[in-house]
């Protein structure tokens, strides 16, 4: 849903049929901006994945191309896996040529008081050429033992790629090879775990950088 | 002719004068914010399981590379992707130096060690002392995954109120996992293959460390 559109640029609420994941869901989502285009994503509710009693899995695919010198604010709400549900999540992201991406994710693993769920994620993130920039598999839940996050249940991480995030000191910062900043916390409630000054922080970088690159009409929109 | 068996035993030895006692390999942060001995063994499977299954799979990829006659480019790119701790990749470059160090002396004609450049990882040096040595990708593997399990066990009886014997017993009984960590990637030969296993909690731990002046290991 269009919330807001300008000269280069675009607001868009994701509103998905239900913001639920069951069993054998397999959700597909391709996110492409055009050269030069601005794209904010945010989303109404967060996702929350129910139990899977027959055994089965859910899967969330995420891709992001970004065109030359286009960027994407992404502020992702809360992605909670229910004890006993066991989800594939993966983001795959190619940027071209300055191209910039700012991506705020939350995972719960588990409802209040539950154990957590099971987790497998994979974010792969190429720059130009197909070059490696950011390359992570997370396996969590029950099944994996608890101390990979400290036996936290949530994980707040905020992504800057394509730029690097000034200075913050709300979570574990990871400047990476390539260009590019994750910041990260691991807490035991949502509120608590979102690194919220470097999600500013973040915001803030990416309209510098469009205010300071806004020199030519983008060629193409966000869809 | 020096059996592989014995220079594998040369590369794994602590004795070396490769900086392996300033490692902890974060045993030491984690100890600091509360991980308890009974919780060491539970810290061993964790290493084997992500950064240090990223390490092996990187060293293996790297002596297919040199012996093949393939540029380390990418696979330096793919590991660094994979280690998105800046402290985790400086600590990993200052050891690759160390080791660098001692295998150009050890082995002044090869061709591989020779060709390394400033700045490689500990995967990748390694992976060329380990073809100077004649070493297959299964042993190399293993001495990533040895080397491993042995700095978190030395480290833990200098950081905790450990019996060395009850130590031993524990890279004893980690060195299965060690075996099938080797065995899963020892076929790997390409970078975008090598896993991409990440602990958040633990690089968490490495980038606190690396600010710390309290501290026995610089890593």
């Amino acid at each position: 849903m269009l919330l807001s559109s300008d000269d280069d640029g675009a607001r868009v609420s994701l509103v998905p049929e239900g913001a639920l994941l069951l069993s054998g869901d397999a959700v597909v989502i391709e996110v492409v901006v055009g050269a030069g285009a601005r794209l904010e994503l945010v989303e109404p509710a967060g996702t929350v994945a129910y139990a899977m009693s027959d055994g089965g899995r859910a899967s969330w695919d995420v891709t992001i191309h970004l065109a030359p010198a286009s960027s994407l604010v992404w502020a992702g709400e809360p992605f909670v896996v229910s004890e006993g549900a066991r989800v594939d999540r993966r983001t795959t992201v190619e940027l071209a040529w300055d191209a910039r991406l700012a991506l705020r994710e939350v995972l719960v693993l588990g409802r209040h008081g539950e154990r957590p769920g099971e987790l497998c994620q994979d974010f792969d993130a190429t720059g130009p050429n197909g070059t490696p920039v950011l390359a992570e598999s997370l396996a969590v839940g029950a099944a994996f033992g608890d101390l990979a996050l400290g036996g936290a249940r949530v994980m707040g991480t905020v992504t800057v790629l394509g730029a690097r995030l000034p200075a913050t000191d709300d979570g574990t910062r990871l400047d990476l090879e390539a260009e590019g900043t994750v910041v990260r916390r691991l807490a035991d409630a949502a509120h608590v775990a979102v690194p919220d000054r470097s999600w500013r922080a973040a915001r803030q970088l990416m309209r510098e950088i469009c205010a300071s690159t806004w020199n030519s009409s983008p060629s193409a929109l966000a869809r | 002719m020096t059996s592989p068996d014995l220079l594998l035993m040369l590369l794994a030895d602590a004795r070396l004068p490769t900086a392996g006692h300033t490692q902890s390999a974060q045993l030491e942060p984690a100890v600091a914010s509360g991980l308890a001995a009974a919780d060491v063994p539970a810290f061993v499977s964790l290493r084997l399981a992500t950064v240090t299954r990223v390490e092996a799979a990187t060293a293996v990829v790297a002596l297919h590379h040199l012996r093949h006659g393939l540029a380390l480019d990418a696979v330096e790119l793919a590991w660094a992707a994979r280690t998105p701790s800046a402290a985790m990749r400086a600590t990993s470059r200052t050891m690759g130096r160390a080791l660098l160090r001692l295998a150009s002396r050890l082995w002044p004609d090869h061709r591989g060690i020779a060709s390394l450049r400033r700045g490689a990882s500990r995967a990748v040096v390694l992976a060329a002392a380990a073809d100077a040595a004649g070493l297959d990708a299964a042993a190399l593997a293993r001495l990533v995954g040895y080397d491993d399990v042995q700095t978190v066990g030395a480290a833990a009886l200098k950081l905790l109120p450990l019996d060395p014997a009850k130590v031993a017993g524990w890279v004893l009984a980690a060195l299965p996992a060690v075996d099938r960590l080797a065995a899963d990637v020892a076929p790997l030969t390409t970078p975008g293959d090598i896993p991409a296993a990440g602990a958040p909690r633990i690089e968490a731990w490495a980038e606190s460390h690396a600010t710390t002046t309290r501290r026995l290991f610089s890593a």
